[in-house]
């Protein structure tokens, strides 16, 4: 009887340090709007989540969700996600099959794609500097590429 | 005899009487679920069909998204061995047409674009033998100027070139 308490406050000490990574099932608002292929809000995890998730891989095919920070001015051809430490992850859209809507900062989205480490070359960085809006000084003093966390996308729901 | 059937069948009648307005009423009640199922289905289906561009795209954008569509139709066609017809495909003059950007106005892309016709000029004179190569040549000069101008696209694009045939 005094083992099975001791197993079991064990076990509740264990269950309460446990992150909590589990994948919910998101809530859609009727005035949700969807683009790329159709996706469902089921199986999403919170982008705060994702490095965890992601450990020591490189790629990882996830479906996530997120606040949109901002989203490229000229075409809509990719949007940011900001995550809890103010840091964004840039959303690019498969083989620029899709948009988002230029007016879309500060909804919420759910992406379905792949997560994945890559070095983004100077020319695609200044060319995401221009799209948002920043001066030439700006553009030009992008010299050197960057490994960073991106997302490609193939379908989107924005709400 | 005749009496005894009659009145059988008028038996039997009046006990499936029920049975049949109910498979009846049944039927009806069904067809009108299936109905309504079907009307739900298409208004969620209006409601969620999903949005290739909600930002009014400008005219060289859609021009442009009309040739890759006919790369990848023209990439189809040759890997069948089919010679790329300009009837079917004719030049589309995206460098006459309002841009997204208007800053790209600029003599470099004028040349470039002269370069990507004369590429495409020979794809629809070329045979069989050097259909891949100006195929390729096409899409090159494609690559060539979206590398300087608009990188966005270069993901779908570079997926274009035919490569790995013997």
């Amino acid at each position: 009887m005094k083992n099975s308490l001791l197993y079991f406050c064990l076990l509740f000490l264990i269950s309460c340090g446990q992150t909590p990574q589990q994948p919910a099932t998101e809530a859609i608002s009727a005035n949700a709007t969807y683009y790329g292929e159709k996706i469902t809000a089921d199986s999403v995890i919170q982008i705060d989540e994702l490095a965890q998730l992601m450990g020591d891989q490189t790629e990882i095919a996830i479906k996530l969700k997120g606040p949109v920070e901002k989203i490229c001015q000229k075409k809509g051809c990719w949007m940011d996600l900001r995550k809890e430490d103010g840091s964004t992850m840039r959303v690019t859209f498969k083989d620029y099959g899709f948009f988002m809507p230029k007016d879309g900062a500060g909804k919420t989205a759910i992406v379905r794609g792949i997560a994945k480490i890559e070095e983004t070359s100077v020319a695609d960085l200044q060319e995401y500097a221009r799209d948002a809006g920043k001066s030439e000084a700006e553009v030009n003093a992008i010299t050197t590429p960057e490994k960073e966390l991106v997302f490609e996308a193939d379908g989107v729901i924005l709400q | 005899m005749k009496q005894m059937a009659l009145f059988f069948s008028k038996t039997a009648l009046a006990s499936c009487m029920p049975l049949l307005l109910m498979a009846g009423w049944a039927c009806n009640t069904s067809e009108k679920k299936a109905a309504k199922i079907a009307q739900a289905s298409r208004d969620s289906a209006e409601a969620c069909t999903p949005i290739k561009d909600p930002n009014n795209p400008k005219p060289m954008a859609l021009m442009m998204r009309q040739m890759a569509t006919n790369a990848d139709s023209i990439r189809a066609g040759i890997l069948m061995g089919i010679i790329p017809d300009s009837l079917k495909y004719p030049f589309l003059r995206f460098y006459l047409v309002e841009p997204t950007d208007p800053g790209v106005l600029e003599p470099q892309f004028f040349e470039n674009a002269r370069l990507y016709q004369q590429a495409y000029r020979s794809l629809m004179n070329t045979d069989k033998a050097e259909m891949i190569n100006a195929y390729n040549a096409t899409i090159a000069a494609c690559i060539n100027c979206h590398q300087r101008y608009c990188s966005g696209p270069l993901k779908r694009i570079n997926k274009l070139p035919i490569t790995g045939l013997p």
